[in-house]
């Protein structure tokens, strides 16, 4: 696909900037990948970037990546990225996801069929 | 995998996505509504072009972002268990995005509306060559529209003979909910047989 230039200033200088130039986070952070703040410790907040310290606040409670992107405004790669890093640092769990594939995990399938049954009544 | 080690902390919790794909106007955001227990949101979702994890530094100059309109829902199957939905954005500028939206995916419902299947062909044909999510058919039942047998709408789709075709209403939150249910079952038994589905 050619990419369509999006409308507006170009946000790809502050990104890389945020992101120091790194753009492969360390885990693997899907669209719906749930994060959770860690107890920060001592050295915790004031340790953090500007933006890093957002996306800690914006998962006190469990988030997806998805959510927090959207509460801080950033884009999706660039909180991948800082998230990494606030897991590296054991400010933040980085949660499971279950999926297709024969490394799925049935049980979890099941409860989420019963939870979809519950609904459909 | 995707799980930091962080001692003490007991609070595991599992998060899991449909992809909600099909072409314009088929019932994609009507879907998420109806069973999502936020608000039926269109989030805007900014997503920076190019999947970030096949990227070297040094792609990074050439890298935009751009804010794309997605449907996001949410389902909390249990404290512990969360399930997401991911409506497709209808523009084609937005291919970049479906890689993202697909990856790790329990699988994708695909709706369809009979007056107009081909507008569903793109995303049929995504799912079939991209991916190995399982999908299913949902034909979405509109007023006044005489409703075709599933089968003849699975071979004028040119569907191989195990992907699930299935007749609903979008605005029920109940049927809509039964389409994801006979989603996750589906996947459950793509697991179990893959040498039936090949
Ligand atoms: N009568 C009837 N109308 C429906 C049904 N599902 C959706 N609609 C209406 O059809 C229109 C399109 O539905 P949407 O859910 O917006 O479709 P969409 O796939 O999200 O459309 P795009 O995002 O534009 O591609 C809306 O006006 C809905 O209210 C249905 O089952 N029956
Ligand atoms: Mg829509």
């Amino acid at each position: 696909m050619i990419p369509t230039p999006p409308p507006g200033a170009s946000t790809r200088v502050r990104s890389y900037a945020l992101t120091l130039g790194r753009t492969r986070p360390s885990v693997p952070l899907l669209l719906e990948t749930l994060v959770t703040a860690l107890d920060p410790g001592p050295a915790g907040l004031a340790a953090m970037t500007p933006e890093q310290r957002r996306i800690y606040l914006a998962c006190a409670e469990s988030r997806s990546v998805t959510e927090i992107a959207a509460e801080v405004e950033l884009p999706v790669g660039v909180v991948r990225v800082l998230v990494s890093d606030l897991a590296q640092q054991n400010l933040v769990e980085v949660h499971r996801t279950v999926g297709s594939g024969p490394q799925a995990d049935t049980e979890l399938l099941e409860r989420i069929l019963h939870g979809l049954h519950a609904i459909a009544g | 995998m995707a799980s930091t080690p962080s001692p003490g902390s007991g609070s595991k919790k599992v998060s899991a996505k449909i992809v909600v794909a099909g072409g314009f106007g088929v019932g994609k955001t009507t879907l998420v509504g109806a069973v999502s227990e936020i608000p039926p949101v269109n989030t805007e979702a900014i997503m920076t072009q190019a999947g970030a994890d096949h990227d070297d530094l040094s792609d990074v100059p050439d890298k935009t972002t751009t804010t794309v309109a997605m449907d996001f829902g949410r389902i909390t199957i249990a404290r512990d268990l969360i399930l997401y939905l991911f409506g497709t954005p209808g523009q084609s500028r937005f291919w970049f995005m479906w890689e993202d939206l697909t990856r790790g995916a329990l699988g994708a419902v695909i709706i369809v509306d009979t007056r107009r299947l081909e507008d569903s062909f793109q995303a049929i044909d995504y799912f079939e060559k991209y991916t190995d999510l399982p999908f299913l058919i949902a034909v979405n039942r509109f007023e006044g529209v005489p409703m075709h047998p599933v089968e003849d709408i699975g071979s004028a789709l040119a569907l191989d003979d195990d992907v699930p075709v299935t007749v609903f209403d979008a605005r029920d939150r109940r049927q809509s909910a039964g389409v994801l249910a006979q989603l996750v079952e589906y996947t459950m038994r793509f697991e179990a047989g893959p040498a039936l589905t090949a």
